[in-house]
């Protein structure tokens, strides 16, 4: 009997098991399967993408720790084509127009899918580096919203965004072009939260270093905008978050002033900008100095001073040193990312500064050229060099001064050799060389330097006249 | 009662089992196949239709020039096709590739045979080594075109749209051939212990090939390789200029620097050598130089090349029905054609 109940019990058991099959049902999590509901959410990331007149603002970060730092771009998108502006384009006004589509690998993906030369920069890779920049060209969507579409770089894994453009694409890209040529900042510093804040800049990579409270190095990379700089993620120090910052630049002198945090909560971060050291804009060029020069080779002990006048040239870059020669002005030319100004050989031009100087000399016209003499203070002789443009002298901020004042060094780029002085010779063309040059005849006296000869000897500083 | 126990628990079984497992849920109506290309939605454009018309529809073979991760080749960097050129190729494989073959072989050869898949990307795959893959065929089925967006600045030199396109796909074609009917074993044999693998690119066996009877130093990194070299540049180059490398002086020297005075052959005239027995040669590659001492003039291993030549001549006679000299005819044709611009590479009409 026993035996009975227990092949009951196993046979009832079974049923139990047989039901069971039934109650367990499955239950969907979503009402709808997941590959509709991809096509769903690409089908909403393009429309969102085509929703917007003006186009988006892209920043891209290519390899996976950003190292490169930030570009911008412009994008605009309609059934086709996406048509970009970029600032790595010579120009903001460039668009260039390719093809593009949204395809489902990884979730809803944006795929840039035709060559474009400025999207696809940092992903080309050369014979030199196989590896391109790290970067790419295909996103996964993340999140869409009205204003904001968050993507994240199949690649490199880099959360990157994609924000409405409310203005025109050509000016947004040129500014940030112009921005990118302006700045000058070695790093800023200002009172942040409850603490201070000092950053560095490398502006090649486009990053920002900082200690955090802990002592440890952090650094972010940064993108650049319209007006200011914004960070790859926020970052927070003293209590504060920030993330976006306005450049705000001293017109006068040219130099970006300080950084003004934009972001809600943070308004109240404002970091002063350092120069890099004996860095000098273009404006501290300019007026009257006085040049210290060696009174001549006989009188090396003694130094005039001679009065001059810089001016500024309308092509921003150059500098006429008038005083120096009551016929001709020196030229010297500002280099914007030394913050330093060099004389260097030239063709010398009337007072006009467009016309050459041609004096006619013994019943011919002749050019006029200064050329670097490599004359050591002692000796008789020296090399000189017929290069225009590029070796001479340059200018270094003295520090130890009080008033404004820059020794005057050779610059480094004659090699085995080292600027020291100038001289006037006389030229049958304004191209300089042992044949064109014509020792035979000598440089009239009223091109002479004021100094009262046609050597400038071992010119020692720039002094400021302050008024 | 024991077996109405048994019966009644078994009739309890039988119910449950009845009632279990149907909850079934109907299929959704809707496709999960989007788009009307595979890979994404887009939309088809003039390229696309032309692409139908000329490709798809006489031989079934997709095109593709956007962009498909899966489609590349993951072990490098690559990008997108220029919409542009991608066009302009697209032309210039149907003239000089499918349409030469439709021409010797017939359509249903090309039909049969012909990759069903092309994949454009827009740069060569260079590797870490400072070389680079032009292109490469896969399991019969597909050939992967790099380097697309350098088609314009080659466009003006039919040489050297031969030498980076052309070459490149008769000798993936000739690997599809052989992935689908083996090459004759005697082949190897000839030249069978010369090959040298991946140091087909390095000194001393990128040069003096020929001397070696190899036609290309791309050919000495296998047989297979050996083979689809000689056949893509038989096809692809006259009847002269396959005269001129058989019959090519090729000169021997060693490098000065070299104590063990090891003599190498340095290549032919086209290598720029004054020949003068005991004079000097100078070569540079990337910034260095190095200078040879001649030793002595020879000539291109003809025997071992056309031994192989003979094989691979009988192979596409007896597998293929393939005349390679009408083919090198109907290609060098079509080359000419495409020199003197007498084919629109962008024109997208349907006719």
């Amino acid at each position: 009997m026993k035996l009975n109940k227990l092949f009951a019990f196993v046979l009832l058991l079974t049923a139990a098991f047989a039901f069971q099959s039934c109650l367990k049902e499955d239950e969907d999590l979503f009402d709808k399967p997941s590959s509709q509901r991809v096509q769903e959410a690409m089908q909403k990331a393009q429309d969102m993408l085509m929703f917007s007149e003006k186009g988006w603002i892209l920043e891209l970060f290519p390899e996976a720790t950003q190292m490169y730092g930030g570009y911008s771009y412009t994008v605009r998108f309609d059934k086709e084509f996406v048509y970009v502006h970029g600032e790595r384009a010579k120009s903001g006004d460039t668009e260039i127009k390719s093809t593009y589509k949204m395809t489902n690998d990884y979730g809803p993906v944006l795929s840039f899918d035709g060559y474009n030369e400025l999207i696809h920069e940092f992903a080309t890779p050369s014979q030199s580096a196989y590896q391109a920049l790290k970067g790419e060209f295909e996103f996964v969507v993340m999140k869409v919203e009205q204003d904001l579409i968050t993507i994240r770089g199949k690649r490199t894994g880099n959360t990157m965004y994609l924000r409405r453009m409310t203005g025109d694409a050509a000016s947004y890209i040129n500014k940030v072009k112009a921005l990118d040529d302006r700045i000058i900042m070695e790093g800023a510093k200002g009172s942040c939260g409850s603490a201070t804040l000092s950053l560095t800049f490398d502006l090649d990579n486009r990053q920002i270093e900082w200690v955090d409270s802990e002592n440890t190095k952090q650094s972010l990379a940064f993108a650049l905008t319209d007006n200011g700089l914004r960070l790859y993620a926020p970052m927070a120090y003293g209590g504060k978050t920030m993330q976006n910052f306005q450049i705000v630049f001293d017109e006068a002198r040219d130099v970006a002033d300080y950084l003004q945090c934009t972001d809600e909560g943070a308004t109240d971060v404002k970091l002063k900008v350092s120069l890099p050291e004996g860095w000098c804009p273009y404006a501290d060029f300019l007026g009257k100095f006085t040049m210290t020069v060696i009174a001549s080779s006989s009188k090396l002990d003694e130094t005039i001073d001679v009065p001059v006048t810089l001016e500024a040239d309308p092509d921003g870059s150059t500098i006429w040193i008038k005083g120096i020669a009551p016929k001709w002005d020196l030229k010297a030319v500002y280099n914007r990312s030394k913050g330093a100004m060099s004389i260097s050989g030239q063709c010398l031009y009337e007072l006009d500064h467009k016309t050459y100087a041609k004096p006619a000399i013994s019943g011919a016209n002749y050019y006029l050229g200064l050329l670097n003499f490599d004359l050591e203070k002692g000796n008789t002789s020296g090399s000189i060099s017929y290069t225009q443009g590029t070796i001479g002298l340059t200018t270094r901020l003295d520090e130890s001064t009080e008033v404004p004042s820059y020794k005057l060094v050779d610059n480094g780029l004659w090699s085995g050799h080292k600027a020291r002085c100038f001289r006037i010779y006389c030229f049958t063309s304004t191209s300089f060389s042992s044949t064109t040059r014509n020792t035979s005849v000598s440089v009239p006296k009223d091109y002479y330097f004021t100094t009262g000869s046609y050597m400038l000897y071992w010119p020692e500083r720039l002094t400021k006249v302050v008024e | 009662m024991k077996s109405k126990t048994i019966l009644y628990s078994l009739a309890l079984a039988a119910v449950g089992v009845l009632f279990s497992c149907s909850s079934e849920e109907e299929l959704s109506p809707t496709s999960v196949i989007a788009g009307t290309t595979t890979g994404g939605n887009t939309v088809k454009n003039d390229f696309d239709n032309w692409l139908e018309q000329n490709y798809l529809l006489p031989y079934n073979i997709r095109f593709k020039y956007r962009y498909e991760e899966i489609e590349s080749d993951l072990d490098f960097y690559t990008i997108p096709a220029d919409y542009k050129q991608s066009i302009e190729l697209a032309h210039l494989i149907k003239y000089i590739c499918i349409d030469s073959y439709d021409e010797v072989a017939g359509i249903d050869f090309t039909r049969k045979t012909f990759p069903k898949e092309f994949f454009c990307i827009g740069e060569w795959k260079y590797k870490n080594n400072g070389t680079f893959t032009l292109a490469t065929a896969a399991g019969g089925k597909k050939i992967l075109l790099c380097g697309v967006n350098h088609l314009d600045t080659f466009k003006s030199s039919i040489a050297s749209l031969t030498h980076y396109y052309f070459k490149t796909i008769h000798h993936e074609f000739t690997h599809i051939l052989n992935q689908t009917k083996d090459i004759p074993t005697s082949f190897k044999f000839i030249t069978g212990s010369d090959y040298v693998s991946s140091a087909w690119s390095d000194y001393p066996n990128d040069r003096g090939y020929l001397s070696r009877g190899f036609i290309s130093a791309y050919a000495e990194e296998e047989y297979t390789e050996d083979f689809a070299e000689m056949l893509a540049l038989y096809v692809c180059y006259s009847p002269e200029k396959w005269e001129e490398w058989m019959s090519s002086e090729q000169y021997y020297g060693y490098a000065e620097s070299d104590e063990s005075r090891t003599e190498i052959c340095l290549g032919g005239p086209e290598e720029n050598i004054v020949y003068e027995e005991g004079g000097t040669y100078t070569s540079s590659w990337s910034g260095s130089s190095t200078t040879y001492r001649l030793t002595r003039v020879g000539h291109t291993n003809r025997e071992a090349i056309e031994s192989k030549l003979l094989i691979l001549r009988q192979y596409m006679q007896e597998v293929w029905g393939i005349d390679i000299d009408a083919l090198r005819d109907a290609i060098q044709r079509r080359e000419r054609e495409i020199e003197q611009g007498r084919i629109d590479l962008n024109d997208l009409t349907i006719k």
